[in-house]
């Protein structure tokens, strides 16, 4: 495998509900190849099985067939600690819904991540401050998250994303609630985050996404299949 | 370590956040803890005054039994115990119980032993001739009368007599002295018409407490018909059935710390919504099903630790601030001359760790399989939404 | 029954603590049977799931073992006073055979249960389980060991009948009298402490050895020196570490030392020793599962926690043997 891949998945098939009578095939046998501080987009529309390739590449959840390599190691067969393992220390995950933790304050829900990697409480407030200055929300940071603003629920979001330092950034349809100015913005911390040396994978259907000139490939997904494979 | 203690200020937080629902289960089981120490604190706070009381016993009690029932012992015998090497004072006692068709209630009438009594504490003084008596503050109570009063109580011979009451003992001694009155021995002896010769039984003091056993059982071997109760056999008893008083109640509350942990089970294993979703995303951004677990043991443990000492709290405030109010209607039951005391305030550290092991231990692991459910979830289950 | 509030936690704890194993057994059992590691079906992630609910209950169990162990022995140096002719945990133990042997499966399951949790910890670290099949074959023989302990509790405190007249600890670790007790009492005090102190030197040596190289043969040593060591410390615990604890050359029982009277020093006496034991028989343990290429480095970095573990209880159970002998008021020599 070339060093430009990152990420490659060979011949993944997904299947839920194995066996039962709501048994879905989310994926048929899928090959991509994710490459290295560029940004991919799975694009397709709703049903297409993008999330779960989002998922498959993010080390969230294990194929029911198929080989997924992350940094030249095979995952597949890891125990789910390993595979958490990886998963914390190289990707950072934007969901659709941000998902964060409406009670608790914009630091709490930062820090979490780092929680489970053990580091000292001085290099962890470090980091936070750091994260925080970066997107420009650190007046807000003992504020609930309930009291913020979808633009400002969009930065804590990104800013838990980057607080362990990830190569990888996972974003699963992250302007689907945002308006166009909002969405701007995020595409343009994207770009920043990219030029930093960070592999970003986007699934989305909007097009005002997967057509921006940052996109270097566009992999166009249909009923967990690839349709086609365009880079830029 | 440091993992450990943010999971652990997660879990208050969150603990924090769904504050209605712990909160319920933790009057509850606050609820249960306080009844349970109510009974432990009440039960051992008794015995320790049992334990203070009986320091004060003679080392030896000989007593004759007939067709094994208490007998009266000949006075003769104490001068045949007096010789054995190792025995200091040997004292006749005289005493017994009556029954006051007045009041209802069973008074303990006892003779003046020595002059050094253990019972000092008085208002007034003790008895020094015919016709006077001194009397517990219950009795004084019960029978509107107080020093310079007088007692009319009615002999074996169904005569009343009079006595004039003397001293009062006061409430300090109320746990031995609430019923009891005090007459000189030849009130006494006339007033039960114990024959000549005769006493109810004999106190004996021993100089070397180690030699107690060796003179009980010289004791049995010149008087055959006689039984030495030791101090050790008496302190031995009333360990055993304070011992079994508070394990039958522990006994009975298990079945309701068990029902509350079935109640904790059926609780924890209803997760709602939001907190599945909780759990969710702390899977997706990097926590493991192990960190997820260490999460909620703090979260359970936590919730018994402060839901044990609530308790623990109460029962002692209720015990040892409130006279055990809810409790006393209980413990009185036939008792009619029930002594109004304050117990001494006295935790003992290891029924408190017994206590907590009991409630904390079974609650704990009640929740671990609903806890392993919940941190199993899988990570993509919030982007599958 | 005597009705002791320390009875009933003991019981209701064993028990529930038996049922949990059991269950763990159970799955345990279905894993042996079934794991396939090669399989990324759903079942096969279901059982690696259950991998973790085990690991839950045996912490859980090793922790109650712990405290139960000294649970166990409060609660029989409480009982005493119940019984004709015993004075500390002695009497109570003597007051029906089965108690010396309720005792000794307790210390078997607390070692076993914590020989097993280290095998889980150094297997979950380890990409490919390669231990699964051995550990959960284990757990199945660990089970019974639990049911025993639950069995042998029950039995002893069942068959406790005050009225029956027990001998305590002051024949039982006579100088005078017979049996291994009286053997061990009456062992000269000064050879004790050379063997006691020569045993302790041995074991540094070879725990520092160990730290320094990476010999196998140095872990079989450290380990077996480890046993030496723990049997000499019961050894000098009732030959002369008792008698200047008491400051009575005639007094060897290693009961009253955990009573009041004596600042319950009998406590972090044992749990220091069972501590080093505890950690120090793992090296060795495990020293032959180093054949597999996955395990040896993690062993290799779990070793050394575990050595200097050892060796630091090891230095305070002999600090404290130490210190009450220099600084009790028995002049013996």
């Amino acid at each position: 495998m070339e060093e430009a891949t990152v990420i490659r998945t060979e011949n993944v098939k997904k299947i839920y509900n194995a066996g039962k009578p709501d048994e879905l095939t989310a994926l048929h046998t899928i090959s991509v190849d994710i490459d290295r501080e560029k940004v991919t987009v799975l694009q397709g529309p709703s049903g297409s099985g993008k999330t779960s390739l989002l998922s498959l590449i993010g080390c969230m959840s294990r194929p029911t067939e198929g080989r997924i390599i992350v940094d030249g190691k095979d995952i597949v067969k890891l125990p789910e600690r390993f595979l958490t393992n990886i998963r914390r220390r190289k990707f950072g995950f934007i969901f659709q819904q941000f998902h964060l933790i409406r009670n608790i304050s914009v630091l709490e829900n930062i820090l979490l991540p780092l929680y489970p990697l053990d580091m000292g409480i001085g290099p962890m407030k470090e980091r936070a401050r750091a994260v925080l200055k970066k997107l420009r929300i650190e007046k807000k940071k003992n504020l609930k998250v309930k009291s913020l603003s979808g633009g400002e629920q969009q930065r804590v979001a990104i800013a838990r994303a980057l607080i362990n330092e990830p190569e990888i950034i996972i974003a699963d349809e992250p302007t689907a609630h945002l308006d166009r100015k909002l969405s701007e913005e995020f595409i343009d911390i994207l770009i920043s985050l990219q030029k930093e040396g960070k592999t970003i994978v986007i699934a989305t259907h909007d097009p005002f996404v997967y057509a921006h000139q940052c996109v270097h490939k566009t992999i166009s997904m249909q009923d967990g299949r690839i349709d086609k494979v365009t880079v830029r | 370590m440091t993992k450990h203690i943010k999971i652990l200020e997660h879990a208050l937080s969150s603990i924090v956040r769904r504050r209605f629902k712990n909160l319920a289960i933790i009057v509850a089981f606050a609820f249960t803890v306080a009844a349970l120490s109510t009974i432990i604190f009440f039960t051992d706070s008794l015995k320790t005054e049992a334990e203070n009381i009986l320091a004060s016993a003679p080392d030896l009690i000989v007593q004759k039994t007939k067709g094994g029932r208490h007998d009266l012992i000949p006075i003769e015998y104490a001068e045949k115990i007096q010789i054995i090497p190792g025995v200091g004072e040997v004292t006749p006692r005289y005493w017994g119980y009556y029954y006051d068709a007045l009041t209802k209630a069973n008074y303990t009438l006892t003779g003046l032993m020595s002059k050094k009594s253990s019972l000092e504490l008085i208002n007034g003084r003790l008895p020094e001739t015919r016709g006077e008596t001194a009397i517990g503050a219950g009795i004084a109570d019960i029978r509107n009368s107080e020093v310079d009063g007088e007692l009319i109580l009615v002999n074996s011979r169904n005569l009343g007599v009079l006595y004039k009451v003397v001293g009062v003992f006061t409430a300090d001694s109320v746990m031995l002295t609430n019923d009891l009155v005090v007459l000189n021995n030849d009130d006494i002896i006339d007033f039960f018409d114990f024959p000549d010769g005769k006493a109810t039984d004999i106190a004996v003091r021993v100089y070397n407490s180690s030699e107690i056993q060796n003179i009980a059982s010289k004791v049995k071997r010149l008087f055959p018909e006689t039984r030495p109760i030791t101090k050790s056999e008496l302190v031995r008893t009333y360990d055993m059935v304070f011992n079994w008083r508070s394990g039958m109640m522990i006994a009975v509350f298990s079945g309701a710390i068990i029902a509350f942990c079935i109640m904790a089970w059926d609780k924890a294993t209803g997760i709602s919504a939001e907190e599945k979703q909780e759990i969710g995303i702390l899977k997706a951004i990097g926590w493991d099903t192990s960190d997820v677990l260490a999460l909620k043991f703090w979260e359970g443990f936590i919730i018994a630790l402060t839901s044990f000492f609530l308790g623990v709290i109460a029962g002692f405030i209720h015990v040892f601030f409130f006279d055990s109010s809810i409790l006393a209607p209980i413990i009185k039951g036939w008792s009619v001359l029930f002594p109004d005391f304050r117990l001494t305030p006295h935790i003992d550290l290891y029924q408190l760790f017994v206590m907590g092991f009991l409630i904390i231990t079974p609650y704990v692991a009640s929740t671990i399989i609903p806890a392993w459910k919940t941190a199993i979830t899988d990570p993509d289950t919030v982007m599958r939404g | 029954m005597i009705l002791h509030p320390g009875i009933l936690a003991l019981v209701l704890g064993a028990s529930f603590v038996f049922l949990m194993t059991l269950f763990s057994a159970a799955i345990g059992g279905i894993i042996v049977l079934r794991w396939d590691f090669n399989s990324s079906s759903s079942y096969q992630l279901s059982l690696e799931r259950r991998t973790y609910l085990i690991s839950t209950i045996m912490n859980y169990v090793l922790g109650f073992q712990a405290v139960s162990l000294f649970l166990f022995l409060y609660v029989v140096d409480d009982l005493y006073k119940l019984f004709v002719g015993a004075m500390c945990a002695t009497g109570s133990l003597n007051a029906n055979p089965i108690g010396w042997y309720a005792l000794i499966s307790k210390i078997a399951a607390f070692f076993c249960a914590g020989f097993w949790l280290a095998l889980n910890s150094i297997d979950q670290r380890a990409e490919d389980y390669p231990l699964v099949r051995l550990k959960y074959i284990l757990l199945l023989c660990i089970t019974p060991l639990m049911g025993l302990d639950l069995f042998l509790q029950v039995a002893y405190f069942l068959g406790l009948d005050p009225d029956i007249i027990t001998s305590c600890c002051g024949s039982l670790f006579s100088e005078s009298g017979s049996g291994a007790a009286s053997s061990i009492a009456s062992f000269p005090v000064h050879t004790s402490m050379i063997l006691f102190y020569t045993v302790a030197g041995l074991f540094f040596a070879s725990g520092g050895g160990c730290l320094y190289s990476k010999k196998g043969w140095l872990r079989y040593a450290f380990s077996a020196v480890a046993a030496v060591l723990f049997f000499c410390s019961l050894v000098a615990i009732i030959s002369f570490a008792s008698i200047y604890i008491y400051e009575l050359p005639t007094h060897h029982c290693p009961f009253d030392i955990i009573q009041k009277e004596y600042s319950f020093i009998g406590y972090p006496l044992y749990l220091s020793l069972f501590g080093t034991m505890f950690f120090a028989i793992l090296p060795g343990g495990f020293q032959p599962l180093k054949k597999n290429t996955s395990l040896k480095s993690i062993i290799t970095i779990s070793e050394k926690k575990w050595i200097c573990h050892a060796m630091g209880w090891g230095g305070i159970f002999i600090l404290l043997v130490s210190y009450s002998v220099l600084t009790s008021n028995l002049i013996y020599f």
